[in-house]
């Protein structure tokens, strides 16, 4: 009698090992539907490419995503962020009204500048004169984007032009030294897909 | 000496299953709403630094190069249109005009780039698209190069009328990202002073800015009239 008492525990299954890795992949989901929400929008098609490479991030480096929409007038009606709306690091909070929406491209680079003045910088090498930030920003644009919104999105970029008026180049704030005030981001990415790896 | 035995083994076991009914439901739920955003790639590009900027000195150079232009237009714009006509034509075909874009360098032939096939086809579709507009540009660059472009590093400048979409100025650019991989110096991506010798493939600066009533055929007029 004693015997079949203490053999017991082994009739019962042993559920700690099942609880733990149920508990580990309930974490997994929280962390990575969290991570791929923040800076991308799930609503972008990027249009597909052969030569792309995988994004990768240097450790001292920072990375930003404009997230530009493609959805048609009917995927608008529905909700969804208008054709030509841009979206900087999917910050739910605010995105532009469209391609002709100045007060969003000056509010991009509003947030642009506060991004600059917070990174590590280094020196042009091609000229030696801009104080350049060592950050990546990923222009991530659905496949049906207008092209044009994409040369404006590169233009701000670059700030070399006053987005209120972009007929004319920007003026230095010291003529002698044009790289004075100035505030370029220059290391650009495509976001794009490969047509083959869908097979 | 049997019955408390069974009464204590029953009161140490905590009962576990609400809590393993409430942790599936949990996994369930995020398994649900979890959306992973399909595996994407990039192509990285440097913006130019010393252009557009007041008084920084143009470069010397003896002979300029010529621009090596591709330029992507609606099917349906020809050289005869004036910019009023271009301009009245792109506001009533907007719709059928995104849909067919016209890929051209120089002034010889040209091909058609089918935008349904390319943004939503299916994937053996965009391959045959994507390959045919990497054969049509690889072909047309080597042309260009028995007639010694490569030595003087000519950029190669995309022109892309503003109205289309961007799936159709990516893949010209990604074809010649491609050629020039394939054919052009092997270039260290690392050391940036090598880098600062890499032909220079660049889109275009904008040309609609000023707002006026023609602009878009302006544009139009432009790129088609592009050598």
């Amino acid at each position: 009698m004693a015997k079949r008492k203490l053999s017991q525990p082994d009739d019962q299954i042993d559920l700690t090992p099942m609880i733990d890795m149920i508990f580990l992949l309930i974490i997994f989901f929280i962390l990575a539907g969290k991570i791929t929400s923040d800076m991308k929008n799930e609503h972008i098609t990027v249009p597909p490419t052969e030569t792309a490479e995988k994004i990768e991030i240097p450790d001292d480096w920072g990375h930003h995503v404009i997230n530009v929409f493609g959805s048609s007038q009917n995927e608008a009606a529905k909700g969804l962020p208008p054709r030509n709306s841009i979206q900087f690091d999917g910050n739910g909070a605010w995105r532009s009204e469209g391609s002709d929406d100045m007060t969003g491209y000056q509010k991009l680079r509003n947030m642009l500048d506060d991004v600059y003045n917070e990174s590590d910088h280094y020196l042009d090498p091609k000229t030696g004169m801009f104080k350049l930030p060592k950050v990546i920003i990923e222009i991530r644009a659905d496949a049906d984007t207008e092209y044009r919104v994409i040369q404006e999105v590169q233009q701000i970029c670059a700030y070399t032009n006053d987005p209120y008026d972009m007929m004319k180049p920007r003026k230095p704030k010291n003529p002698k030294n044009p790289a004075e005030g100035a505030m370029p981001f220059v290391n650009l990415m495509f976001t794009t897909r490969s047509a083959r790896d869908e097979k | 000496m049997g019955k408390p035995q069974i009464d204590l083994d029953e009161q140490d076991d905590i009962d576990l299953t609400p809590m393993i009914d409430i942790i599936f439901l949990l996994l369930i739920f995020f398994i649900l709403t979890t959306k992973f955003v399909p595996d994407e790639k990039a192509i990285s590009n440097l913006l130019p630094t010393n252009k557009g900027t007041a008084n920084t000195p143009p470069p010397e150079v003896v002979e300029p190069p010529q621009d090596i232009n591709v330029r992507i237009f609606p099917k349906g714009i020809t050289r005869t249109m004036g910019v009023q006509d271009s301009d009245k034509w792109w506001h009533a075909n907007k719709g059928v005009g995104r849909k067919t874009a016209v890929l051209q360098i120089g002034n010889g032939d040209s091909i058609e780039i089918n935008g349904p096939q390319l943004g939503d086809g299916s994937p053996e579709q965009q391959e045959t698209e994507i390959a045919t507009i990497h054969g049509y540009i690889s072909a047309k660059l080597t042309e260009r190069e028995i007639a010694g472009a490569r030595k003087e590093q000519s950029p190669i400048v995309l022109h892309c009328f503003s109205g289309l979409p961007w799936k159709y100025a990516i893949v010209a650019y990604d074809a010649v990202r491609s050629y020039e991989a394939a054919h052009g110096q092997s270039i260290d991506q690392s050391d940036p002073d090598a880098l600062l010798e890499a032909r220079e493939i660049m889109f275009a600066p904008p040309r609609v800015r000023d707002y006026h009533t023609w602009e878009l055929g302006n544009e139009l007029w432009e790129i088609v009239r592009l050598k």
